[in-house]
């Protein structure tokens, strides 16, 4: 009696389980198949040997990481950037959202939204010329302004206690149109009906953000916070490197890990040192995600990600 | 039942990219003859033919061409591979990695040979030469030390001419204008003076773009190793074998001060850290007087402008050094069929001028003609090819340059200079050696970084102080542990030097 | 949202204004950068009154790529192939994990967000695709790796059918007899346009704004193959060569360096500002559950 129960259980889910073969299976080629490369990071890589038959050579690739004088700098700059943008970018993708849904005029909200997508559009690359193009020493369009109201402008290219506020506006003001959708889409979906209801009730429209919008989307906050965590030993390379032009003296306050593996291996493209690079993001990631997951499940069992 | 299925699958596929990954790649014949067999089919020999994003439309027409020749002298055909030289570093190396056909590859360029041999790329060839590439050594004989590593040939110098010394390139239209004198050996003082001039004509002196490029190599000569002389440098090669951290050396303050002083003068532009104009783009649009490059004879012809005349002087004496000859080169892929054939076209390359030419240029009626009144010079200009769109390799040089066409407006005494150029070079004494940074991988990494760090603003001489900056340069290289991998270098050095006395 | 409020309305109003100013402004200048004589961006740099106005830069693009029209064909084909195939694999996947009594769901999540952390890199990735799977220089070199189903995407859709959908409707359709198939495709499926809308957007960004893939798993001899990205990016490089490098001997006098890599990123652009409005119906379409509940 019991067997069969079970048999039947099973039998119950397997149109779920062929639902999702084909993504499973994407990701076991796209993503799981390649994993036999994270060997690299440990051996002396040959094209033409492959990844099996190269030699290992210990943690021999893993020592540039922490040759440099400035590792500490480099891991504070990643993990406290990353950590201030992703509260702060899910507080202003957030507001943004719930401000998006209370505009009136479908006109409106479209250009709205056109508009606010664009800076996503952008590569970074572009990005780096247009931020110069407003805080060019000669010819910034941001430093004439302030030439002329304030008779004098900074070296924004020169003195580093502007970076951190460039580097999060830049950021911000990238990522908030991708923030806003991500979030919109959560707000359209909640039941209109518990707004009727709430109304009814005589709750203002802040009251129901508190009390409704907010709470409702908390699953899908946890989850991309969550989700960024993971990402926390990694840092936006076109930001750090080209927007701020390369600049050697600003390094103190824009260089973090990735861009530091890419100057140190510029030159010499070493396979297995950048494996190991990206090893170490990984493996740190990975311990940040299990953890948060961790508290977060103790927190609420509904929120957390497996 | 499904996901049981796909597991087997998955399990299978799995296995395959495990056979497929562990299968050598190595298949090179154990014993080379020197015949060639003309009764097989012929061989398809490709060669990696690096270029511009232009389309390159009549290389079916070269490939007819060189057939010709090919199929009757070595039997094979030549198929060009266009290679955008962006893309040429990840097309060599992922061409091996996933067994593509390679044959003959370029060497050089933006994928440097130690590190093409060491992520062992190139086939060694002393065997191939031995057998079947006489012609290709004699051509290359005087830099065949350059072409090996650990005593082993990896490539063929394309350019066999690599005699080197530091230039200026200027507009010589507006010296003229201004009355300068511009002559070979022109002094620091002498050039202070120029750039004054140029001051007062509301023309900046030249400017060191935002790279950590050395310009000094450019200005005053030296002989280099790893990156930018990550793993150190020796500043008269012709006469010395002391391996220095040359950041830490008396000519790098002068040539830094001196920056320094053209930079708050406003001989140079204040922005140049920042702006990411290049040298060349400033240069032709006749705001800088002229720039520090390296000298070699047929350098003139890059900076050649259809607005203004341009002249050249010599501020060093001229060099032959390891890195020189290294520029641009011919290896075999690791993973060629056919080794044997491929050496047989590089040979053929250095044997036969035509097809050099047709390497080179492009077909004769098509996309060059000769220039009338000169026996080996040929244009562009007036055929279908004028806009490099028919046939153009900017970056790739092939056969003995002294036996094949030039391109105006370089002479018919182009061969004979650049021959004359050469002898009057020393050789630096190191030539032929180089170091082999495997070991400090970790060193050389850190290096890089703290020079990507400081270097651009000492050469654009925006620094407050300039000994200043320079030590703090020193013990940040010194902490990266630069004076550790000198001392391994002049150990290695001196070995070497007992050894090839 | 049911009813709108004025002073709401209002606030947000000034807010998006704000917003949409502080995107625009860039974007005009990037507009005016492109159209911007060189010589004169290179004097005077960007503003948004140039002394001089040229179209040389987009000349300069059209005299490059005679491949242009094709190249954009491309890139739709690539784009609508890979993100209606790529949504589709997701939300299912998605669907599945999304119920909470799936036995094995902890273990299927991990396996999905495992997949964020660690990759094995480009150079193993190249090696299954071209040797096992054979899609150098096939179209499918530039729709199947890294874009066709990302964990982040998966992680969405399975939260939104999870937390947005009431559990009870798919109860509500099996009980009236409906197979899972059908009540996915019946059911959540319908109910779930702005999610899919915005996995779709962002997919098919990705497949737009793609130029690696073609890098590396297309070569010269497939030059037909190539995407705008590709085209644009090929551009790029090839301007940054020629302007930088000494020995590729051609004058670079006429050479709209700066200027024409504006214009590159506008006629990257401008076709998703054409076709986004129109995709945004799927966004504003109000959800329809209470009818479907009631």
């Amino acid at each position: 009696m019991d067997q069969k129960k079970k048999k039947t259980n099973f039998k119950q889910w397997i149109p779920f389980y062929i639902m999702g073969l084909p993504g499973l299976i994407y990701l076991f080629i796209n993503n799981y198949l390649p994993l036999a490369g994270l060997q690299i990071a440990f051996k002396t890589f040959s094209y033409s040997k492959g990844m099996w038959a190269s030699p290992w050579c210990g943690l021999k690739n893993f020592k540039f990481l922490f040759r440099t004088a400035d590792a500490w700098i480099m891991i504070r700059n990643t993990l406290l950037y990353n950590i201030f943008w992703i509260i702060l970018g899910a507080v202003l993708g957030v507001t943004a959202a719930i401000l998006i849904n209370e505009v009136v005029g479908k006109l409106k909200k479209k250009f709205y939204m056109t508009a606010i997508l664009l800076p996503y559009l952008m590569s970074m690359v572009v990005i780096a010329y247009l931020v110069y193009a407003y805080l060019s020493p000669t010819s910034g369009l941001f430093t004439k302004a302030l030439e002329r109201w304030i008779g004098s402008a900074p070296a924004f290219y020169q003195e580093t206690k502007w970076w951190p506020l460039i580097l999060t506006f830049v950021n911000q003001w990238r990522q908030i149109g991708f923030g806003m959708i991500l979030y919109m889409s959560t707000i359209l979906g909640i039941d209109p009906s518990l707004y009727e209801a709430a109304t009814l009730d005589g709750a203002t429209r802040w009251q129901q953000h508190k009390k409704i919008t907010i709470p409702l989307m908390i699953p899908t906050i946890v989850m991309l916070f969550i989700l960024s965590l993971g990402q926390i030993f990694r840092s936006d390379f076109g930001l750090f490197y080209q927007v701020p032009m390369n600049q050697g003296a600003l390094y103190p306050v824009t260089q973090t890990i990735d861009t530091y593996v890419y100057r140190a291996l510029l030159k010499t493209n070493d396979v297995g040192m950048s494996s190991a690079a990206s090893f170490v993001q990984s493996v740190v990631g990975f311990i940040f995600i299990v953890g948060a997951n961790k508290v977060v499940s103790h927190l609420d069992e509904n929120s957390k990600l497996f | 039942m499904k996901k049981t299925l796909a597991l087997v699958l998955s399990v299978l596929m799995l296995a395959a990219l495990l056979a497929g990954c562990g299968s050598s790649n190595n298949s090179a014949p154990a014993e080379v003859s020197g015949e060639i067999d003309k009764e097989e089919a012929p061989y398809e020999v490709s060669i990696q033919f690096v270029g511009l994003f232009e389309e390159n439309k009549d290389i079916a027409e070269v490939e007819k061409a060189l057939n010709a020749i090919t199929l009757e002298k070595i039997n094979c055909t030549v198929d060009i591979v266009p290679v955008f030289i962006g893309d040429l570093p990840t097309t060599t190396s992922l061409g091996v990695a996933g067994d593509e056909k390679l044959d003959v590859v370029a060497v050089g360029l933006t994928s440097p040979m130690d590190n093409m041999v060491s992520q062992e790329l190139l086939l060694p060839l002393d065997d191939l030469l031995a057998a079947r590439g006489q012609d290709a050594l004699k051509v290359t004989e005087h830099v065949a030390k350059a072409q090996k590593i650990n005593g082993v040939t990896y490539a063929i110098s394309g350019y066999p001419y690599a005699a080197m010394c530091g230039s200026f390139v200027y507009n010589k239209t507006m010296a003229d204008e201004w009355g300068l004198d511009m002559h070979d050996g022109m002094t620091i003082a002498e050039l202070t003076e120029a750039a004054k001039v140029a001051h007062e004509h509301g023309v900046y002196m030249t400017s060191y773009s935002n790279s950590s490029q050395l310009n000094y190599k450019f200005q005053l000569g030296g002989d280099y190793f790893g990156t930018n002389g990550a793993f150190g440098g020796i500043l008269d090669p012709a006469n010395s074998t002391t391996i220095v951290n040359v950041f830490d050396s008396q000519e790098y303050r002068d040539f830094w001060k001196q920056n320094k002083d053209w930079y708050d003068k406003g001989y140079t532009p204040s922005d140049m850290l920042t702006d990411s104009t290049t040298v060349q783009e400033l240069f032709s649009n006749q705001k800088l007087f002229g720039t520090a490059t390296g000298y070699t004879t047929n350098q003139m012809a890059s900076w050649v402008n259809p607005n203004f005349e341009v002249d050249i002087i010599r501020t060093s004496d001229p060099i032959i050094s390891t890195a020189g000859a290294r520029e641009f080169m011919l290896g075999i892929a690791a993973n060629c069929k056919r080794p044997d054939k491929a050496m047989d076209l590089i040979n053929l390359i250095y044997a036969d001028p035509d097809v050099a030419n047709l390497l080179m240029y492009g077909v004769e009626g098509l996309d060059y003609v000769a220039v009338e009144g000169t026996q080996n010079v040929i244009t562009a200009v007036g055929t279908g090819n004028e806009d490099h769109n028919g046939y153009y390799a900017p970056f790739v040089h092939y056969g003995d340059p002294t036996a094949i066409k030039i391109v105006a407006p370089l002479t018919d005494s182009y061969p004979a200079d650049t021959k004359a150029f050469e002898n009057e070079a020393k050789m630096s004494l190191t030539f032929g050696y180089d170091f082999d940074g495997s070991a400090f991988s970790a060193e050389a990494g850190a290096i890089a970084s703290v020079l990507e760090q400081k270097l651009p603003a000492l050469n654009a001489g925006a620094v407050a102080d300039v000994d200043a900056a320079v030590d703090e340069l020193v013990a940040a290289l010194n902490a990266a542990g630069m004076q550790d991998v000198i001392d391994a270098n002049q150990a290695a050095l001196d070995a070497w030097l007992a050894a090839n006395k | 949202m049911v009813k709108t409020n004025k002073g709401w309305n209002i606030a947000a109003n000034i807010v998006m204004v704000l917003l949409s100013f502080l995107a625009l402004a860039p974007f005009v200048l990037l507009i005016i950068a492109s159209l911007t004589d060189e010589s004169v961006a290179m004097t005077f740099g960007y503003s948004y009154f140039p002394q001089k106005w040229s179209i040389s830069a987009y000349q300069y693009i059209a005299s490059q790529a005679g491949r242009l029209g094709r190249a954009y064909m491309m890139t739709i084909l690539v784009t609508a192939v890979g993100t209606g195939v790529g949504v589709m694999i997701t939300a299912l996947l998605g669907y599945m994990l999304s119920n909470p009594a799936l036995p094995g769901r902890k273990w299927l999540n991990l396996y999905v967000v495992f997949t964020m952390l660690f990759n094995g890199g480009l150079v193993p990735t190249y090696i299954m695709y071209v040797k096992t799977f054979a899609i150098k220089n096939t179209i499918f070199g530039l729709i199947v790796p890294n874009l066709l189903c990302s964990a982040f995407l998966v992680m969405l859709v399975r939260n939104y059918f999870e937390n947005s959908i009431p559990r009870d409707l798919y109860e509500a359709a099996r009980i009236d007899g409906a197979s899972e198939f059908q009540t996915f495709f019946r059911v959540a499926l319908p109910l779930s346009t702005p999610i899919l809308a915005t996995i779709g957007l962002m997919m098919g960004l990705a497949y737009w704004n793609d130029w690696q893939n073609g890098l590396y798993y297309l070569s010269d001899q497939s030059a037909n193959l190539k995407t705008i990205q590709n085209i644009l990016n090929d551009i790029n490089t090839n301007i940054a060569y020629l302007a930088s490098n000494s020995t590729a001997g051609v004058s670079v006098t006429d050479l709209p360096t700066q200027t024409a890599r504006m214009a590159i990123a506008v006629v990257g652009i401008l076709p998703i500002l054409v076709i986004y409005p129109f995709f945004q119906k799927y966004f504003a379409k109000g959800i329809t559950m209470g009818a479907v509940k009631g």
